[in-house]
């Protein structure tokens, strides 16, 4: 029994400074990262580019399904973006509510029948509608088959030579998708590029724009406000220079569509669509000595409202982690594989052994803990010591994350903001982490047993300002 | 020894902390006490140069109104004013941007050593709308995001040397500058058509350079550079085939059509597909019987072209898909039935 927890008490322990090691490479590529995109981005207007009469079209891709109460609202402000060549194409997968009878009244919707190419199954198109109101303003009527089928039917019917794919409850920086198109018009081998996911829940919301971004008082969103900040700012951040993303969230990305359409598009079958077409995007980019690069870019934001329940936040780790296992499994013959570059040699392995068996080991480590100190099997001092210098690490991560925004971007909000993050992130390594994990091992047994439910989430709403000229 | 290590890593951690808090918080304080001390200021340089655009004010008021600000802030202001304003204005703001000195300080930094601040000056230049004689210089930067935006900055100053220079630029090794480069051009308009039609003559210029300027001239559309669509209108690369079936119907009339005819036939898909949206652009109804040929041709693009043109059309091209109904060809019958079966409105509203 000694032998057997002191080698597992060994192992956590190599993870332990695998992990941390891991993450100070990745701050420090962050760090390098930012100071290259700032001294490049300095004094630039994104707004030169909005006269523009060779910029790439772009169509921004919004599914929705049962979204009557906010629709509207949404593709407000989805009108509201800044790019000279835009089209927005809302696709209603077969919501049983008012969503498309909303959406014709609002925008004047009239029937229209551009001819386009089903170069992806999806479930059958029932309509298609032009809004009289805004030329641009696209509405696919079709019926349900997830969110995955929705966007490859809008996939399918877009023009743009760019696809913006986003939630249609996330609200887009009116300048964002003028930051997005410069990695396109700079390299031809880009051909995805993501933003920056921030927490709105304490927003203020006035036509669809984000005017004042409080950092959230609920414990939850507080500490989700954290996790964003430091994931987008410094994990997402780094891994452009260690072989490139493997991740760009459903809620906000563009991306070459000739790509995606050869890529096969979305795939319907998994609940981690957004990892899997990135995955396969890089995999046939090897396969095929075809362009592949996907870029991560800190300023583009978009806002999304993050769960501020337990019960729709497990839900959501549950199914990321299942996302994860799935694309991991799907894409297993790239992990380790020099033919895949850094793909297979270096994103892959990370991500199966940081990302994936994370909650595995963390729960052994918290096991090996349990049994140990109580049979003496483990200096109690050791123990404390190294619980101190985990949550020192875990704090200073967060820090750095607020350091690296304070010294860039400066959109937290008012000095109490601040504060209150430092709380949270010094709060986080209580309970919150340790639910995570819990979630995350239920996402792996629902993987194993095959669960590909999508849970729900119970959504307050963002907080909206009337119109001050009312 | 490790429990040493891992004390002092824990007291390390500690001190870190401490410090990245207080130095950012600080930092914060500062950068805000920083903008409030400098808004009044800035308020009143923006006042006063309305004032001067308004011609209630002078150059003179003016300079001295950003005079407290520092130079990069004075360039900030100016900046956000250049954008609103065209002609005699925009003249009056870039003599405001030399008198303050924004001019010169940006110049001196476009001569620096360090590409960070050369792009600094370039785009201080850029934002205040002065093109200097140094233009020529950066244009040839071996930073490509100068390159770039010294191209941005030939929209100012359309001297032929440096049109010349910029259409050197749609070659560059870096796509991020021929993107600028050709934007310009276009935003350049008719001040560049000469120097744009010169080097189209050029026997060493590339397919990519081609189609770029064909492309410059489209958005000018002038009748008079129809001969330019016609000679290239039976060049070996099918992109600037298709920039000249742009060029054709952009320009349009007989002679335009004359050169749209010859690429029906064209053996690239692209170039047809161009050529009969061409037709399509300029409703030119006598072409239906010859585009409803071209409901069977075995690309999906051109089919799709031929299909939108009927349409825009009218009554002679709706008569046509009608007809392809019943054409032996399935693939023909299924566009013009595509083109022709209109959806309902059907759960909205």
């Amino acid at each position: 029994m000694g032998s057997f927890l002191a080698i597992t008490g060994a192992l956590v322990l190599a993870y332990f400074v695998l992990v941390n090691g891991f993450q100070t490479v990745l701050l420090m590529s962050s760090a390098l990262e930012l100071g290259a995109y700032r001294r490049r981005a300095w004094g630039d207007e994104p707004r030169a580019l909005l006269g523009s009469e060779v910029a790439p079209r772009v169509s921004v891709l919004a599914p929705a399904f049962n979204e009557q109460d906010t629709i509207v609202e949404s593709v407000r402000a989805l009108l509201s973006l800044r790019y000279p060549n835009l089209e927005v194409l809302v696709v209603n997968d077969g919501s049983t509510d008012a969503t498309l009878a909303n959406l014709a009244a609002a925008f004047e919707l009239t029937p229209v029948h551009p001819i386009f190419r089903r170069q992806l199954e999806t479930e059958p198109v029932v309509g298609l509608y032009r809004s009289r109101l805004h030329p641009h303003l696209v509405v696919i009527n079709k019926e349900n088959g997830g969110k995955a089928d929705a966007l490859n039917a809008g996939l399918n019917v877009s023009s743009g030579q760019l696809v913006c794919a986003l939630d249609a409850d996330s609200l887009v920086e009116h300048d964002a998708l003028l930051r997005m198109v410069r990695p396109f018009l700079a390299d031809p081998r880009v051909v995805a590029v993501g933003g920056t996911i921030r927490v709105a829940n304490e927003a203020d919301v006035r036509y669809g724009r984000v005017v004042r971004s409080g950092v959230p008082r609920h414990y939850l969103a507080g500490i989700q406000t954290v996790e964003y900040l430091r994931a987008f700012l410094f994990g997402r951040l780094g891994w452009n220079r260690l072989g490139g993303n493997l991740i760009i969230s459903g809620a906000f990305g563009l991306f070459d569509r000739e790509r995606v359409l050869a890529a096969g598009g979305y795939e319907s079958s998994t609940v981690g669509e957004d990892l899997e077409l990135i995955a396969k995007i890089r995999r046939l980019a090897h396969e095929g000595s075809e362009p592949g690069r996907i870029e991560f870019l800190p300023d583009p934001i978009a806002w999304t409202e993050v769960p501020s329940s337990l019960r729709s936040l497990g839900a959501q780790r549950d199914r990321w982690h299942r996302g994860l296992a799935d694309v991991i499994w799907r894409h297993r013959r790239t992990i380790g594989n020099p033919r895949y570059g850094a793909l297979g040699t270096v994103a892959m392995p990370i991500f199966v052994v940081i990302e994936l068996l994370a909650p595995v080991v963390e729960l052994l480590g918290l096991v090996v803990v349990a049994i140990a100190l109580p049979l003496g099997a483990v200096d109690t001092t050791f123990a404390w010591t190294l619980l101190l210098v985990a949550y020192g690490w875990a704090v200073l991560l967060s820090v750095l994350a607020l350091v690296l925004e304070e010294l860039s971007f400066r959109r937290l909000g008012t000095l109490a903001d601040r504060l209150r993050l430092l709380l949270w992130a010094l709060l986080e390594p209580f309970g919150y982490r340790q639910l995570t994990v819990w979630w995350r091992l239920r996402g792996l047994v629902g993987w194993l047993r095959r669960r590909d439910d999508w849970g729900t989430m119970q959504r307050r709403g963002f907080s909206v300002l009337a119109d001050p000229g009312v | 020894m490790i429990l040493e290590v891992l004390r002092l890593i824990v007291v390390s951690q500690a001190v870190l902390i401490a410090v990245l808090v207080v130095g950012s918080l600080t930092h914060s304080f500062v950068t805000e006490a920083t903008r409030r001390r400098r808004q009044p200021a800035i308020s009143q340089a923006t006042s006063m140069l309305a004032r001067l655009l308004s011609g209630q004010a002078t150059v003179e008021e003016a300079v001295v109104a950003l005079q407290d600000l520092p130079v990069t802030v004075r360039g900030e202001v100016l900046g956000s004013l250049v954008t609103t304003v065209r002609g005699e204005q925009q003249h009056l703001l870039a003599i405001v941007a030399a008198s303050c000195g924004v001019v010169e300080h940006a110049v001196g930094w476009t001569q620096s050593r360090r590409p960070g601040r050369r792009l600094r000056g370039t785009r201080i230049l850029r934002r205040v709308g002065v093109a200097p004689p140094e233009l020529t210089t950066l244009l040839e930067d071996p930073w490509p995001p100068v390159r770039a935006e010294a191209s941005r900055l030939v929209i100012h100053r359309t001297a032929p040397r440096l049109v010349r220079q910029l259409i050197g630029r749609l070659a560059d090794p870096d796509s991020g500058v021929r993107f600028a480069a050709k934007d310009a051009l276009v935003r350049c308009g008719a001040s560049v058509v000469t120097e744009v039609v010169e080097e189209l003559g050029a026997d060493e210029l590339t397919t990519e350079v081609r189609a770029a300027l064909l492309e410059v001239l489209v958005h000018v559309a002038d009748s008079s550079h129809l001969p330019v669509a016609r000679r290239f209108s039976s060049d070996h690369d099918p992109p600037v085939r298709r920039g000249a079936a742009r060029l054709s119907a952009a320009v349009g009339g007989t002679a335009g059509v004359t050169v749209l005819s010859t690429l029906l036939t064209d053996p690239d898909d692209g170039v047809r597909a161009a050529a009969i949206d061409g037709f399509g652009q300029l409703g030119y109804w006598p072409a239906a019987p010859t585009i409803a040929e071209r409901l069977s041709d075995p690309a999906w693009v051109v089919r799709r072209a031929a299909g939108g043109a009927l349409r825009r059309m009218g009554a002679p091209g709706r008569l046509f898909l009608r007809r392809a109904l019943d054409h032996e060809d399935p693939y023909a019958r299924d566009m013009a039935r595509q083109v022709l079966d209109l959806p309902e409105l059907r759960a909205a509203g």
